[in-house]
């Protein structure tokens, strides 16, 4: 079975086309998992939310674009891990995460499409580590202080490196359409 | 306008690697398969929902206890007749304690090694309200480097609910002769399941989008409707708790149509569902006491939003708002066990790694020195201790440390490795990496 007749059989009601996706793509939704709850969290709180990713792929599979079933998991797995650790109250949420970008008028304003997109850009231009760096911060939502413990940085480094990212993201969303 | 990062970055796609733990398809697709039968026979899911602190997988031994009468018994002569957790050999009395609305938490031993400090807590209710209990939890704890930590066990006869906390600091710094701090805040007790009904709401309005104070939510201890959208099938769904309320809610909304059918909520997938100018953003409100969730429901009706009803299910907790503030101080340790030795493993060399073994852990470190070695040559490291008593397995902790920036030939790495129980140092004969071993005696 391929992934498209995987998805179609799947849309239909076949668990074997669940089960298919499970091994497809347990791993990676874990990957994703493990990366944000631990070590906040348990090895058990993973299952559970990895448990849940399938889940919701079976609940909504209506939904799943074809073209990049990989993706829809990918958010699927980050969502269930983000509501786990929310519950938990860690130092979420990430108040440093909110920017404002200066904006002449509203019909300038970026759709949330052009934002993502400006956005992610900006994310695969920058160096090495601020890359890596920002993005625990940001789509893992690791601490600075599991952040620097990591990576064999002291703490200001992070912060500083954090700081340089989303000064970059900032100028790339205030970029006038060329 | 404002953005949200991390909302931006939610169409990220991370690479597929293949390293890294397995899962354990069996389970998985068990409870996959339970929650799916369910849905088929119309049975809601139930959530196991567990109450637990910071838990890294390699980190405190097993807590035995018994049923002595330990009330008459001071804190560390509890933990050391009662108790005799895995570390009691290597920590020293502390006793230092603060009580918050009759709730006392006790510092009642502690010890540093290197950058990593072990400290006993113990929750006890003075005031006999029998609120800490083995379901009691502690919503956060925090100190000011990395902190890891057993969900507790609890004693019934002092009426003591114990933690055994590993802090961190950066890598770099230690607590050598200096202090840590642990930060509790608010104490969770008595679980139940909630199912709240707002049937007051006019979900309708969310097609033109709306937030504030929409509605209260019926029956609960401040907790409201704080924002309604549509976009498409999906309605997003904000709940504001209020913080310093006495209950804590998790909550898992839901819409009840009028023939007693079921939408249930998803967490947001973002990489569908486009990010909603007309919410305030998802986190805390101004002044620090209103916490705000999203939801999302999706396959709604837009033209039946009118006849369904938002329902709130999930678990709540009574909650004893505070903080308790535990200060430790430390004096001098043993000296550990240095060594500096080329480790290899498996045909890779790491030179001049710095070998530091504590009661606690095992460290090495070193330079890349230009050499670059693949991530999974440090996570799959072994390590193990010969002592006078056998051999001693230790457990690799969840966060090498290894050199990211490959432009930079002097990248670090960092590795440690994890004692279940407390390393009687003088018993140490060999220190064994890899292929490598160590000696000490």
């Amino acid at each position: 079975m391929d992934e498209i007749e995987a998805l179609r059989e799947l849309q239909r009601g076949s668990e074997e086309a669940l089960s298919w996706f499970i091994g497809r793509y347990a791993a990676y939704a874990a990957a994703i998992i493990r990366n944000i709850l631990l070590p906040s969290l348990s090895e058990s709180d993973v299952e559970e939310a990895l448990a849940d990713v399938f889940v919701s792929l079976w609940r909504s599979a209506a939904r799943v674009p074809a073209e990049n079933v990989r993706a829809y998991i990918s958010a699927i797995a980050r969502n269930r891990a983000l509501g786990a650790l929310r519950a938990h109250r860690a130092e979420l949420p990430l108040e440093e995460a909110l920017i404002e970008v200066p904006c002449p008028t509203p019909e300038q304003a970026l759709t949330e499409r052009e934002a993502s997109e400006r956005a992610l850009a900006a994310v695969e231009a920058m160096p090495e580590p601020d890359r890596d760096i920002f993005l625990r911060r940001y789509y893992y939502y690791q601490s600075v202080a599991d952040i620097a413990l990591a990576l064999g940085m002291n703490v200001n480094t992070v912060k500083t490196r954090l700081r340089r990212g989303r000064e970059r993201l900032r100028d790339e969303l205030m970029k006038e359409d060329e | 306008m404002t953005y949200d990062i991390c909302e931006l970055l939610s169409a990220y796609e991370p690479p597929e690697n293949t390293s890294g733990p397995g899962v354990d398809m069996a389970r998985l697709r068990e409870s996959v398969a339970r929650a799916v039968a369910a849905d088929s026979t119309g049975a809601r899911r139930r959530r196991k929902l567990r109450r637990t602190l910071l838990i890294a997988a390699a980190c405190a031994a097993a807590l035995s206890l018994t049923a002595l009468a330990a009330a008459a018994l001071g804190g560390f002569d509890w933990l050391r007749e009662t108790v005799k957790p895995g570390f009691i050999d290597v920590v020293e009395p502390v006793e230092r304690s603060v009580t918050v609305e009759g709730i006392e938490a006790e510092a009642i031993a502690a010890q540093q090694y290197g950058d990593r400090a072990i400290c006993y807590v113990s929750l006890r209710d003075t005031a006999g309200q029998g609120r800490v209990n083995a379901g009691t939890s502690i919503r956060v704890v925090r100190t000011s480097g990395g902190l890891r930590g057993d969900s507790g066990v609890f004693d019934e006869g002092s009426g003591r609910l114990l933690y055994e906390f590993q802090a961190t600091q950066a890598y770099g710094e230690s607590y050598e002769n200096g202090d840590v701090t642990l930060y509790l805040a608010d104490i969770l007790y008595n679980e139940r399941e909630i199912d709240f009904r707002c049937g007051g709401l006019n979900l309708a309005s969310a097609a033109r989008g709306a937030f504030g104070r929409l509605a209260d939510v019926p029956g609960s201890d401040g907790a409201y409707i704080a924002g309604l959208s549509l976009e498409g099938d999906v309605l997003s769904v904000q709940v504001a708790q209020d913080m310093s309320a006495p209950v804590e809610y998790r909550f898992r909304p839901y819409l009840l149509g009028p023939g007693g059918e079921t939408i249930e909520s998803d967490s947001s997938v973002s990489a569908v569902t486009p990010l909603d100018r007309f919410l305030r953003p998802r986190g805390w409100d101004e002044g620090g006491t209103i916490a705000i969730m999203q939801y999302s429901i999706y396959g709604v009706e837009p033209d039946m939003l009118d006849e369904y009803t938002l329902c709130l299910g999930g678990m709540s907790w009574q909650a004893v708002r505070g903080d308790w503030v535990l200060h430790i101080d430390f004096g001098s340790t043993p000296e550990p066990i240095e060594a500096v030795a080329d480790v290899s493993s498996g045909g890779v060399v790491f030179e001049d790694s710095q070998i530091t073994l504590t009661p606690l852990y095992l460290h090495m470190e070193g330079y890349s020195a230009g050499y670059r070695f693949d991530k999974n040559d440090i996570m799959a490291l072994p390590a193990y201790l010969e002592t006078d008593g056998g051999r001693v397995e230790l457990e690799p902790d969840s966060a090498p440390v290894i050199p990211m920036d490959y432009e930079d030939p002097d990248g670090n790495y960092f590795v440690t490795w994890n004692a279940a129980a407390a390393v009687g140092l003088d018993a140490v004969r060999a220190i064994v990496i890899g292929d490598t071993r160590i000696e000490t005696a």
